[in-house]
């Protein structure tokens, strides 16, 4: 049996007794997305409500299987529903490499769960934004991805998300959608990253925000730019689409550098905050329809710069910063929407409450009617996103598990702002430094300080702006890559060798008001220059600030760590680090220290000279955090050092890379022998080869996010001692002597400890649940096999087990 | 790493403050010990995979302050743990007291059937003993539970008391068909309302 006859078989198999669903190709049967359905839902029952399907309902089926298994399975979307809906006949590699994800995931070992998708764990803390639980964060992505590919406009995605976090407003706004890309759909046809303009392979595929990316694109794990900017970027191209309409208007309107540009002026004079401009946008974008009329209003993904902005020291606060165009009908815009003949929809977005209501009711201005108007002043304040979905855009696809991992990454890369303020003693003000941390977590980009804080709810938005791949433009793609590694890499290490010190040192070298560094040159793609992409450059200059401190950090660690960690002298070394470096806070030292005495029990207790740092008063009784419990990561025997990881973390990334290009060849090949009508049989080696690469390269994704998982552990770990070593001062005090901010803070610490045990645990138990999974998975892969006796199981087989071994020796506790 | 087990067994450790259950985890996940003293803050747990009866068992050791002031933190934890030890000082005879006092809060808060084990600790420091081997053999008994007396600091009988208790929990577990190894989530409560940036 062909390699495709067996899968097809496979899917046969599972899909029987399933209405609606008959699997006599590869190609037509899966048109309606039953069968994708069927597939999910006959291992995962919960997942998925099958009896509430409809066979018509092509795009509904489509876009749910293919949103669940990316969601929940990490299976990501190689397929898009629009496609789905467009073809009558689907691209057959396409949905064979899709089927065989699926195949993998159900009857493969999948170690830590998604492809690439780094799971419960991560859901859980981020859950939070939306107060809901167990919705996993892409979920919130969808609206905004969903709004993104409507709007493409990147601001207005960030709006819509934040509007519809809560709610998953799928089937009319889809509906929309989908009738949309149907005059227009390019989608997954075109084939055209939407970052290099060049080919995707199948094998590179990276749907991200509904966009189409090559993996390496869209991977970048650069902290830095938002999805604006890469949007913006991305629309700066010359392809006439909207966003690159939107974009354009926006260039016009803010000619100045600034980031948020002459629009924002109008808005932040009229709302001096945030908060209130949110408030005010409310107001307002609830009588949309009579504006929106005439006035495309482009909504600017504004929101990103002027979180950078603020940090920067500027006062802009507007999230969705109004595009007012201050020209009239510009040119460009008509021209194009012309050509495209596709009426431009408007869809207002803004805020929260309103944002579902709005959704189902997209307002359809029709294209002459366009005069952008200038609406400079007061009215900026209205929120209204008006979008004009038209000419060839990417269709609406929502890849999240890359972006999971990227995540998660860049999530472990801000994971050292956290650290000055746990200890509560940084430098900055608190205030900015909190701000930070929950803008940190809820989005990885963390350029935005206090927009989002602001905001509130609106968070899980930044986070899919977060997760947009950056675009760079050409040249500097690779480059990015490495960079961002490297901050990774500095990251790791800094943690690596001595929590307290280096992180002093980070929290020390955060600049945040600095300058952009030298590398946001780069990172800004030559093309935007003439326009004023403020965004490209502000969102740049967040990451750039990353990197740098990350990269000092870096270096002094590197310093610490030539002399050895666990000599005693290192710890001579590490004060003076630590003292040079400034803690003014401090505690990780004793335990430190006490990692080198371990060996000998019952050694003296640490001295309280180790205890560097002004604040730390060091208690003459107990000043050293219990050394045992809270130090030893390191020491134990499974401890990974940072830097393993990180060099692993580039293999596997190295690895994804050759396969890749395995894969366009196979593909190729594959494409080849399709036209040329040869039959399954002859090119069956070369599909074995193909649905093993597929497979190899979901592995390598999956020990991605392991790895990740692995050093998230790690990291938890180190960061236990110094909230515990903080709060056991707090409450080592005396009550009645405790001022009520110490109060506060103890409550708060308490609260901080708990958490990071917590997700420790989630951790294990996400681990743990996989391997249940995967035990059952095997039993039932053994089943199959003794049923059908497929030998092509087999050679699919052991190559992975090999595969599946590969990094056992390393445990995770 | 995921396949590196067969079983994940949560056990947690409770007592009054200062009869060493910290100490016991420590010396038993990383064979380590350190006699400062230093109260546990809430909650921490550390995980060491045994290997009992030929089977990998991953044990999670949740450790809890045994300080009254977190007794609402610790109390959330007992529900999700498969085994709870119970643990005194033998040097000190009002922890051995309160091990009445244990017991009703594992009543109160542990699942039903959790299976339980009763330490006498720092066995190390028979001069200062107060309580007899003889009074916790007939407490454990009188419970229908193991019993040790243990000593973190010079390593007696602490990896064959966990040992013990796996195994005790893996036979229960082997009885029943279906995957085992599963345990109720802990604190789900807890999660939900963390605002976590740790990640």
């Amino acid at each position: 049996m062909s390699a495709v006859k067996a899968l097809q078989q496979w899917c046969k198999i599972q899909c029987v007794g399933y209405r609606d669903v008959s699997i006599t190709n590869m190609t037509t049967s899966f048109r309606d997305g039953l069968a994708f359905c069927a597939l999910i839902h006959k291992y995962r029952p919960e997942l998925i409500n099958f009896e509430s399907l409809k066979k018509d309902d092509v795009y509904e089926n489509n876009q749910l299987a293919f949103s669940v298994a990316e969601v929940k399975l990490g299976i990501p979307a190689l397929l898009d529903a629009e496609d789905m809906v467009a073809l009558k006949v689907p691209d057959r590699l396409s949905i064979l490499t899709y089927v065989s994800q699926y195949y993998n995931y159900f009857h493969g070992r999948s170690p830590i769960g998604g492809m690439a998708g780094v799971k419960r764990p991560v859901g859980v803390s981020e859950n939070e934004t939306s107060g809901k639980k167990n919705q996993p964060v892409v979920a919130k992505l969808f609206p905004a991805s969903k709004h993104a590919v409507e709007n493409h406009l990147p601001a207005s995605s960030s709006i819509t998300t934040r509007g519809s976090s809560t709610a998953r407003p799928f089937p009319e706004a889809r509906k929309e959608v989908h009738e949309n890309q149907l005059l227009s759909q390019t989608g997954t046809l075109s084939n055209k990253c939407v970052s290099c303009h060049k080919r995707v392979h199948l094998v590179q595929r990276q749907l991200v925000d509904g966009k189409l990316y090559h993996r390496n694109c869209a991977n970048c794990p650069s902290p830095a730019p938002s999805g604006l900017t890469s949007k913006t970027q991305r629309s700066s191209s010359p392809s006439p689409t909207p966003s690159g309409l939107t974009n354009k208007t926006q260039r016009s309107s803010s000619p100045s550098p600034v980031p948020s540009g002459l629009t924002n002026k109008p808005q932040r004079s009229s709302s001096p905050s945030a908060a209130s401009s949110w408030i005010t946008n409310k107001t307002v974008s609830t009588a949309p329809p009579s504006t929106s009329g005439p006035a495309l209003y482009t909504t600017s993904t504004t929101g990103a710069n002027k979180p950078g902005a603020q940090l920067l020291g500027t006062t802009t606060t507007t999230y969705n910063t109004f595009i007012n165009t201050t020209i009239n009908p510009t040119p460009t815009i008509n021209t194009t929407l012309l050509k495209s003949n596709t009426p431009i929809k408007t869809t207002i977005t803004t805020t929260p409450t309103i944002n579902t209501s709005v959704n189902t009711t997209p307002i359809r201005i029709t294209i002459n009617t366009i005069p952008i108007e200038t609406t400079t002043t007061t009215t900026t304040t209205t929120t209204t996103t008006t979008t004009t979905t038209s000419g060839p855009t990417a269709a609406p696809r929502t890849s999240l598990a890359a972006l999971r991992t990227q995540q998660a990454k860049l999530k472990f890369l801000q994971k050292e702002p956290e650290e000055p303020i746990m200890a509560g003693k940084d430098n900055k003000s608190p205030t900015n430094d909190s701000h930070l941390n929950k803008v940190l977590t809820v989005n990885s980009r963390g350029t935005d300080v206090q927009a989002d804080q602001d905001v509130g709810s609106t968070s899980p938005i930044r986070v899919s702006e977060v997760e947009t791949p950056k675009k760079d433009t050409g040249p500097t793609r690779g480059r990015v890559k490495l960079k961002v590694d490297r901050s990774l890499l500095a990251d790791l290490q800094t943690t690596c060798v001595d929590r307290s010190p280096d992180r002093t040192c980070s929290a020390s070298s955060r600049p945040w008001q600095a300058d952009p560094t030298p590398e946001r040159g780069p990172m800004e793609p030559a093309a935007n220059t003439p326009s004023p992409s403020n965004q490209g450059q502000e969102s740049s200059k967040g990451p750039a600030q990353w990197r740098s401190k990350l990269k000092h950090v870096t270096k002094d660690t590197k310093v610490i760590f030539t002399n050895g960690c666990p000599s005693t002298q290192n710890n001579e070394m590490r004060r003076v680090v630590c003292t040079l470096f400034l803690p003014p806070f401090l505690s990780v030292l004793p335990s430190r220290i006490s990692d080198s005495k371990k060996t000998s029990p019952a050694g003296k207790p640490p001295d309280s000279e180790f205890c560097v740092g002004p604040s730390s008063k060091p208690l003459p009784s107990q000043p050293s955090p219990r050394p045992a419990t809270c130090g030893e990561t390191r020491n134990k025997p499974d401890y990974i050092p940072k830097e393993k990881i990180m060099e692993q973390l580039q293999e596997i990334e190295d690895g994804l890379n050759e396969l890749e290009k395995r894969g366009v060849e196979l593909e190729k090949r594959l494409r080849h022998s399709e036209e040329e009508g040869e039959e399954d049989a002859a090119v069956d080696e070369v599909m074995v080869d193909w649905f093993n690469l597929i497979r190899e390269k979901q592995v390598a994704m999956r020990r991605e996010s392991e790895l990740v998982y692995i050093a998230k552990t790690q990291d938890l770990e180190e960061q236990q001692p110094s909230v515990e070593e903080e709060l056991r001062r707090l409450l080592e005090k005396p009550e009645n002597a405790k001022t009520y901010r110490e109060r506060k803070r103890e409550k708060e610490l308490m609260a901080k400890l708990v958490e990071i045990v917590n997700d420790r645990n989630a951790i294990v138990e996400g681990l743990d649940e996989d391997r249940l999974r995967e035990e059952e998975e095997d039993e039932q892969l053994q089943q199959l096999m003794m049923n059908l006796d497929i030998k092509k199981d087999k050679t699919k087989k052991n190559p992975m087990s090999k595969l599946f071994n590969w990094g056992n020796n390393k445990k995770n506790e | 790493m995921a396949k590196k087990y067969d079983f994940l067994f949560k056990l947690l450790l409770i007592g009054d403050s200062g009869v060493g259950k910290t100490c016991l985890i420590i010396r038993f996940a990383e064979d380590n010990f350190n006699s400062t003293y230093i109260s546990t803050i809430g909650i921490d747990f550390k995980v060491k995979t045994i290997d009992v009866d030929g089977k990998k068992v991953k044990l999670q050791v949740w450790d809890t302050a045994g300080q009254e002031r977190f007794k609402t933190i610790t109390t959330a934890y007992y529900r999700g743990a498969m085994g709870i030890i119970l643990v005194y000082d033998i040097t000190d005879d009002k922890s051995f007291e309160n091990i009445q006092n244990w017991m009703k809060s594992i009543r109160e808060n542990a699942s039903a059937g959790v299976s339980q084990m009763l330490l006498g600790n720092k066995c190390d420091i028979e001069a200062k003993r107060k309580v007899t081997k003889e009074t916790g053999e007939k407490l454990a008994k009188d419970h229908g539970i193991r019993f040790f007396e243990t000593s973190a600091k010079s390593s007696i009988n602490v990896d064959e008391s966990f040992m013990a208790l796996a195994r005790d929990i893996l036979h229960k577990s082997s009885k029943k068909p279906g995957p085992t190894g599963r345990e109720v989530k802990i604190t789900s409560t807890e999660k939900k309302s963390s605002k976590c940036l740790l990640l």
